[in-house]
């Protein structure tokens, strides 16, 4: 089956999901633009590579008029870019707390804003948050990761209002724990703890996520916005 | 160097596209006296919206500027900058020899 070249904006590519996603819809064909803070070592077809903060307004205003420049439009934004800190309330510092909400509500907001004005032009667009199971399951340790997701479902159920009429949807996957970085910091018992919370007791596999990303993105998708899809039957 | 002018036919060119989109009785003239939001402005919210999208879009294609014109001194401006094409002419040059001087 023909599908369409697809331009692609994955935040957070340099490793992890991010990183298997860039490698996934390049090989499947589509241009992909990742960004990250640290560069990255290879070089694949169809892909482009930025270096920045993402909390950073004048870089990320930057990188959107360098994708207007040179693909003149953006199709899809895979908004993974995150960080996750376990800690018991009283043992968070304010300024992790800060960085948290920054990156994981604040950056994801400032992606879709900018997609949104430069998908609008075509009147079709898919974008695509992240949250968590911890959100649903209210995993104790995890209060301002876990609050940092909540804002993404909240903002991703009112922006799938506001982007409608542009032909945009906004859609959110919360992933089970997954074996990547960010959870190897995580203590096993507590991995186990979470997986026997769900309905589908094993951790989650890159390609759960991206059978899901693919259902959003489907340009036969048009009518599902606002929604979140937790994998591993967790609600 | 960006001459008022220059942003005065970007101004005028996202009006176009804005008007391709409004019924023929909502269109706005393209006067540098037109009232755009607020009072006797012809902008809906949402057709402001729209509209300032395009100068943005604009702007950045013509000028390869990134400018974000809803930023929080317009917003909380007591004379909006959007309040008519004149004013927000003068809030682009301002916006631009900022960026310039940064």
């Amino acid at each position: 089956m023909h599908s369409v070249q697809r331009v692609i904006l994955i935040t957070g590519a340099r490793k992890g999901i991010g990183k298997y996603l860039a490698h996934y819809y390049s090989d499947k064909g589509h241009q992909v633009i990742g960004c990250s803070r640290k560069s990255v070592n290879v070089e694949f077809d169809n892909y482009q590579h930025f270096c920045l903060d993402v909390c950073d307004e004048k870089s990320v205003l930057n990188l959107f008029s360098e994708i207007r420049r040179k693909y003149s439009h953006l199709d899809i934004l895979i908004n993974n870019a995150g960080i996750a800190a376990m800690n018991h309330a009283l043992l968070t510092p304010l300024s992790v707390a800060q960085k948290i909400m920054d990156t994981n509500v604040i950056s994801s907001f400032l992606f879709c804003r900018e997609a949104a004005k430069l998908m609008s032009k075509n009147k079709f667009g898919r974008i695509v948050n992240f949250t968590t199971i911890a959100v649903p399951l209210k995993v104790e340790g995890e209060a301002i990761y876990a609050s940092s997701k909540a804002a993404i479902v909240t903002m991703t159920e009112i922006l799938g209002k506001e982007f409608a009429e542009y032909g945009i949807t906004v859609n959110a996957i919360g992933p089970t724990p997954i074996e990547t970085d960010l959870i190897r910091a995580v203590p096993q018992d507590k991995i186990q703890q979470l997986l026997n919370q769900q309905s589908i007791h094993r951790l989650g596999a890159l390609q759960d996520i991206s059978n899901v990303i693919d259902f959003y993105i489907s340009s036969q998708s048009d009518f599902i916005t606002g929604q979140t899809i937790f994998l591993g039957g967790v609600s | 160097m960006i001459q008022r002018d220059d942003i005065i036919n970007v101004i005028f060119s996202a009006m176009e596209d804005l008007n391709t989109q409004l019924p023929q009785d909502k269109k706005i003239d393209k006067r540098l006296d037109v009232q755009l939001f607020g009072g006797q402005g012809n902008l809906t919210s949402l057709s402001l919206v729209r509209f300032i999208v395009a100068v943005e879009d604009r702007m950045s294609e013509t000028f390869e500027k990134s400018v974000v014109l809803a930023d929080e001194r317009a917003l909380s401006k007591e004379h909006s900058p959007f309040r008519s094409v004149a004013a927000l002419v003068d809030y682009i040059e301002n916006l631009l020899s900022e960026n310039v001087d940064a």
